[in-house]
Protein backbone atom coordinates (compact mmCIF):
# COMPACT_ATOMS: atom_id res chain seq x y z
CA UNK A 1 0.00 0.00 0.00
CA UNK A 2 2.83 2.58 0.84
CA UNK A 3 4.45 1.85 -2.13
CA UNK A 4 1.59 2.13 -4.40
CA UNK A 5 1.37 5.65 -2.57
CA UNK A 6 4.90 6.45 -3.33
CA UNK A 7 4.00 5.51 -6.62
CA UNK A 8 1.13 7.49 -7.46
CA UNK A 9 3.38 10.41 -6.05
CA UNK A 10 6.02 9.76 -7.94
CA UNK A 11 3.47 10.13 -11.13
CA UNK A 12 1.09 13.04 -10.30
CA UNK A 13 2.35 15.89 -11.63
CA UNK A 14 0.91 18.02 -8.66
CA UNK A 15 2.39 16.03 -5.94
CA UNK A 16 6.17 16.95 -8.02
CA UNK A 17 5.30 20.41 -8.02
CA UNK A 18 4.24 20.69 -4.21
CA UNK A 19 7.38 19.08 -3.68
CA UNK A 20 10.01 20.82 -5.95
CA UNK A 21 8.07 23.88 -4.34
CA UNK A 22 8.69 23.13 -0.82
CA UNK A 23 12.51 21.98 -1.75
CA UNK A 24 12.31 25.72 -3.33
CA UNK A 25 11.44 27.79 -0.51
CA UNK A 26 13.53 26.35 1.77
CA UNK A 27 16.37 27.50 -0.53
CA UNK A 28 14.62 30.67 -0.40
CA UNK A 29 14.72 30.52 3.04
CA UNK A 30 18.64 29.22 3.41
CA UNK A 31 19.49 32.07 0.90
CA UNK A 32 17.47 34.66 2.29
CA UNK A 33 19.05 33.79 5.74
CA UNK A 34 22.73 33.99 4.49
CA UNK A 35 25.33 36.60 5.24
CA UNK A 36 26.37 39.30 2.40
CA UNK A 37 29.77 37.71 2.46
CA UNK A 38 28.19 33.97 2.04
CA UNK A 39 25.88 35.05 -0.66
CA UNK A 40 28.15 36.15 -2.69
CA UNK A 41 30.02 33.62 -2.57
CA UNK A 42 26.71 31.20 -3.67
CA UNK A 43 26.15 33.53 -6.49
CA UNK A 44 29.65 33.59 -7.87
CA UNK A 45 29.82 29.95 -7.45
CA UNK A 46 26.55 29.37 -9.84
CA UNK A 47 27.76 31.88 -11.93
CA UNK A 48 30.53 30.59 -12.76
CA UNK A 49 29.63 26.72 -12.96
CA UNK A 50 26.76 27.92 -15.44
CA UNK A 51 29.58 30.19 -17.71
CA UNK A 52 31.81 26.89 -17.34
CA UNK A 53 29.01 24.78 -18.19
CA UNK A 54 28.42 26.65 -21.29
CA UNK A 55 32.31 27.10 -22.66
CA UNK A 56 32.10 22.92 -22.59
CA UNK A 57 28.78 22.61 -24.10
CA UNK A 58 30.38 24.95 -27.01
CA UNK A 59 33.63 23.30 -27.12
CA UNK A 60 31.62 20.18 -27.95
CA UNK A 61 29.52 21.38 -30.45
CA UNK A 62 32.56 22.99 -32.03
CA UNK A 63 34.31 19.70 -32.16
CA UNK A 64 31.54 17.94 -33.19
CA UNK A 65 31.68 20.58 -36.23
CA UNK A 66 35.02 20.11 -36.86
CA UNK A 67 34.55 16.52 -37.51
CA UNK A 68 32.23 16.77 -39.53
CA UNK A 69 34.56 19.51 -41.31
CA UNK A 70 37.60 17.23 -41.27
CA UNK A 71 35.34 14.16 -43.02
CA UNK A 72 36.21 11.60 -40.39
CA UNK A 73 32.47 9.98 -40.70
CA UNK A 74 33.11 10.27 -44.63
CA UNK A 75 35.98 7.99 -43.98
CA UNK A 76 34.04 5.40 -41.93
CA UNK A 77 31.37 5.66 -44.72
CA UNK A 78 34.77 5.05 -47.13
CA UNK A 79 35.78 2.09 -44.77
CA UNK A 80 32.34 0.79 -45.29
CA UNK A 81 32.00 1.80 -48.84
CA UNK A 82 35.09 -0.34 -49.76
CA UNK A 83 34.10 -2.96 -47.79
CA UNK A 84 31.11 -3.67 -49.65
CA UNK A 85 33.47 -3.41 -52.90
CA UNK A 86 35.38 -6.05 -51.48
CA UNK A 87 32.68 -8.64 -52.97
CA UNK A 88 33.92 -8.12 -55.95
CA UNK A 89 37.38 -9.17 -55.65
CA UNK A 90 38.15 -13.11 -56.04
CA UNK A 91 39.67 -15.00 -52.74
CA UNK A 92 38.02 -12.93 -50.30
CA UNK A 93 35.55 -14.65 -48.62
CA UNK A 94 31.63 -13.34 -48.39
CA UNK A 95 31.13 -14.26 -44.83
CA UNK A 96 34.62 -11.53 -43.63
CA UNK A 97 32.53 -8.96 -45.14
CA UNK A 98 29.48 -9.48 -43.86
CA UNK A 99 30.56 -9.95 -40.41
CA UNK A 100 32.85 -6.66 -40.90
CA UNK A 101 29.59 -4.86 -41.90
CA UNK A 102 27.83 -5.85 -39.24
CA UNK A 103 30.74 -5.13 -36.30
CA UNK A 104 31.46 -1.62 -38.20
CA UNK A 105 27.64 -0.67 -37.95
CA UNK A 106 27.63 -2.24 -33.97
CA UNK A 107 30.86 0.17 -33.09
CA UNK A 108 29.14 3.20 -34.48
CA UNK A 109 25.84 2.20 -33.05
CA UNK A 110 27.91 2.43 -29.64
CA UNK A 111 29.61 5.59 -30.29
CA UNK A 112 26.24 7.23 -31.19
CA UNK A 113 24.80 5.90 -27.92
CA UNK A 114 27.74 6.75 -25.54
CA UNK A 115 27.58 10.58 -27.52
CA UNK A 116 23.84 10.64 -26.95
CA UNK A 117 24.13 9.69 -23.58
CA UNK A 118 27.26 12.58 -22.83
CA UNK A 119 25.32 15.51 -24.91
CA UNK A 120 22.16 14.58 -22.43
CA UNK A 121 23.65 14.39 -19.55
CA UNK A 122 25.24 18.48 -20.29
CA UNK A 123 21.87 19.60 -21.64
CA UNK A 124 20.02 18.24 -18.68
CA UNK A 125 22.92 19.72 -16.24
CA UNK A 126 22.84 23.37 -18.10
CA UNK A 127 18.81 23.23 -18.00
CA UNK A 128 19.16 22.91 -14.18
CA UNK A 129 21.81 24.92 -13.87
CA UNK A 130 20.10 27.56 -15.50
CA UNK A 131 17.29 27.18 -13.00
CA UNK A 132 19.68 27.88 -10.29
CA UNK A 133 20.80 31.07 -11.92
CA UNK A 134 17.42 32.42 -12.67
CA UNK A 135 16.54 31.71 -8.93
CA UNK A 136 19.55 33.02 -7.27
CA UNK A 137 18.88 36.36 -9.67
CA UNK A 138 16.13 36.58 -8.03
CA UNK A 139 17.04 35.99 -4.59
CA UNK A 140 19.46 38.92 -5.39
CA UNK A 141 16.74 41.51 -6.18
CA UNK A 142 14.84 40.43 -3.39
CA UNK A 143 17.71 41.28 -0.91
CA UNK A 144 18.20 44.59 -1.97
CA UNK A 145 14.58 44.93 -0.79
CA UNK B 1 12.81 -10.86 12.74
CA UNK B 2 10.99 -7.17 12.27
CA UNK B 3 14.55 -5.39 12.92
CA UNK B 4 15.97 -7.52 10.26
CA UNK B 5 13.05 -6.92 7.50
CA UNK B 6 13.95 -3.33 8.69
CA UNK B 7 17.21 -3.64 7.98
CA UNK B 8 16.93 -5.35 4.81
CA UNK B 9 14.43 -2.84 3.69
CA UNK B 10 16.66 0.11 4.09
CA UNK B 11 19.60 -1.58 2.11
CA UNK B 12 17.23 -2.30 -0.44
CA UNK B 13 16.47 1.40 -0.35
CA UNK B 14 19.89 2.82 -0.94
CA UNK B 15 21.84 -0.11 -3.33
CA UNK B 16 18.33 -0.23 -5.20
CA UNK B 17 20.40 0.39 -8.27
CA UNK B 18 23.59 -1.68 -7.72
CA UNK B 19 21.12 -4.60 -6.54
CA UNK B 20 19.70 -4.25 -9.66
CA UNK B 21 22.72 -3.77 -12.00
CA UNK B 22 24.36 -7.04 -10.09
CA UNK B 23 21.47 -9.06 -10.65
CA UNK B 24 20.71 -8.34 -14.41
CA UNK B 25 24.34 -8.44 -15.15
CA UNK B 26 25.00 -11.79 -12.89
CA UNK B 27 22.60 -13.78 -14.86
CA UNK B 28 23.76 -11.90 -18.20
CA UNK B 29 27.55 -13.22 -17.32
CA UNK B 30 26.07 -17.07 -16.81
CA UNK B 31 25.21 -16.50 -20.26
CA UNK B 32 27.94 -14.69 -21.36
CA UNK B 33 29.89 -17.79 -19.87
CA UNK B 34 28.00 -20.48 -21.26
CA UNK B 35 28.53 -18.94 -24.58
CA UNK B 36 32.14 -18.87 -24.15
CA UNK B 37 31.96 -22.83 -23.31
CA UNK B 38 29.87 -23.08 -26.72
CA UNK B 39 32.25 -21.16 -28.83
CA UNK B 40 35.50 -22.97 -27.62
CA UNK B 41 34.17 -26.58 -27.54
CA UNK B 42 32.81 -26.10 -31.24
CA UNK B 43 35.27 -24.22 -32.87
CA UNK B 44 39.19 -24.15 -32.62
CA UNK B 45 41.15 -20.52 -31.90
CA UNK B 46 42.07 -20.22 -35.64
CA UNK B 47 38.40 -19.79 -36.44
CA UNK B 48 37.65 -16.33 -35.46
CA UNK B 49 34.82 -15.48 -38.47
CA UNK B 50 32.78 -18.73 -37.71
CA UNK B 51 32.66 -17.77 -34.20
CA UNK B 52 31.05 -14.41 -34.60
CA UNK B 53 28.24 -15.92 -37.39
CA UNK B 54 27.32 -18.76 -34.60
CA UNK B 55 23.51 -18.72 -33.93
CA UNK B 56 22.81 -16.00 -36.45
CA UNK B 57 25.62 -13.14 -34.84
CA UNK B 58 24.66 -14.38 -31.44
CA UNK B 59 28.59 -13.34 -29.98
CA UNK B 60 28.09 -9.79 -31.51
CA UNK B 61 24.76 -9.62 -29.67
CA UNK B 62 26.79 -9.77 -26.46
CA UNK B 63 29.29 -7.50 -27.29
CA UNK B 64 26.67 -4.87 -27.58
CA UNK B 65 25.18 -5.22 -24.53
CA UNK B 66 28.14 -6.11 -22.84
CA UNK B 67 29.46 -2.38 -23.87
CA UNK B 68 26.48 -0.83 -22.59
CA UNK B 69 26.31 -3.00 -18.88
CA UNK B 70 29.78 -1.30 -18.72
CA UNK B 71 28.23 2.26 -19.76
CA UNK B 72 25.57 1.81 -17.34
CA UNK B 73 27.73 0.73 -14.49
CA UNK B 74 30.51 3.89 -15.10
CA UNK B 75 26.94 5.89 -14.82
CA UNK B 76 25.94 4.62 -11.47
CA UNK B 77 29.65 5.04 -9.66
CA UNK B 78 29.19 8.58 -11.50
CA UNK B 79 25.93 9.13 -10.12
CA UNK B 80 26.88 8.12 -6.66
CA UNK B 81 30.31 10.54 -6.62
CA UNK B 82 28.64 13.31 -8.08
CA UNK B 83 26.50 14.19 -4.91
CA UNK B 84 29.75 14.86 -3.06
CA UNK B 85 30.79 18.08 -5.54
CA UNK B 86 28.56 20.43 -4.16
CA UNK B 87 26.43 18.91 -1.60
CA UNK B 88 26.93 18.18 2.29
CA UNK B 89 26.75 14.80 2.76
CA UNK B 90 27.15 12.39 5.67
CA UNK B 91 30.29 10.14 6.53
CA UNK B 92 28.49 7.04 6.18
CA UNK B 93 27.62 8.03 2.54
CA UNK B 94 31.20 7.49 1.29
CA UNK B 95 30.79 4.42 2.53
CA UNK B 96 27.80 3.71 0.35
CA UNK B 97 29.58 5.21 -2.27
CA UNK B 98 32.80 3.23 -2.11
CA UNK B 99 30.31 0.04 -1.83
CA UNK B 100 28.64 0.78 -4.61
CA UNK B 101 32.28 1.43 -6.68
CA UNK B 102 33.19 -2.05 -5.30
CA UNK B 103 29.49 -3.80 -6.34
CA UNK B 104 30.13 -2.34 -10.16
CA UNK B 105 33.60 -2.25 -10.10
CA UNK B 106 33.97 -6.01 -9.57
CA UNK B 107 30.77 -6.86 -12.40
CA UNK B 108 32.52 -4.62 -15.05
CA UNK B 109 35.59 -6.48 -14.56
CA UNK B 110 33.90 -9.68 -14.48
CA UNK B 111 32.42 -8.65 -17.99
CA UNK B 112 35.91 -7.69 -19.15
CA UNK B 113 37.25 -10.76 -18.70
CA UNK B 114 34.21 -12.90 -19.78
CA UNK B 115 33.80 -10.75 -23.28
CA UNK B 116 37.39 -11.15 -23.82
CA UNK B 117 38.21 -14.77 -24.81
CA UNK B 118 37.21 -14.78 -27.57
CA UNK B 119 34.48 -13.24 -28.34
CA UNK B 120 36.93 -9.36 -27.99
CA UNK B 121 39.65 -11.13 -29.70
CA UNK B 122 37.43 -12.38 -32.68
CA UNK B 123 36.39 -9.12 -32.98
CA UNK B 124 39.99 -7.23 -33.29
CA UNK B 125 41.28 -9.96 -35.35
CA UNK B 126 38.06 -9.49 -37.94
CA UNK B 127 38.05 -5.63 -37.90
CA UNK B 128 41.86 -5.81 -38.08
CA UNK B 129 41.92 -7.90 -41.13
CA UNK B 130 39.17 -6.21 -43.14
CA UNK B 131 40.70 -3.18 -42.50
CA UNK B 132 43.64 -4.45 -44.16
CA UNK B 133 42.07 -5.85 -46.87
CA UNK B 134 40.03 -2.78 -47.51
CA UNK B 135 42.92 -0.88 -47.88
CA UNK B 136 44.81 -3.43 -49.70
CA UNK B 137 43.21 -3.63 -53.09
CA UNK B 138 43.30 -0.05 -54.37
Amino acid sequence: MEYKQKLLDWISYTKRKDKQMVIMIEKKEKYLAMSDDEFLFEYTRIGARYEHKKFVLSVIIVTTLITIIMDIWGRLYDFIFRLLMLGNVKNVEEDMIKVAEILVVAIMFIILIVGVLIIHDLIKNMYLLTKEKIFIEEIKELRKV
Amino acid sequence: MNVYKDRIKKFVEIFGLEILYTVINTIFLLFLHQLNKELFSKYSNQEYLEMLMYQNYKPVVFFIITVLSIIWGIIIVKSRFKKFKYKDFEPIEILYAMLSFAFTAVIICLLIIAINNPILQAIAFVIGSAVALAYAYE
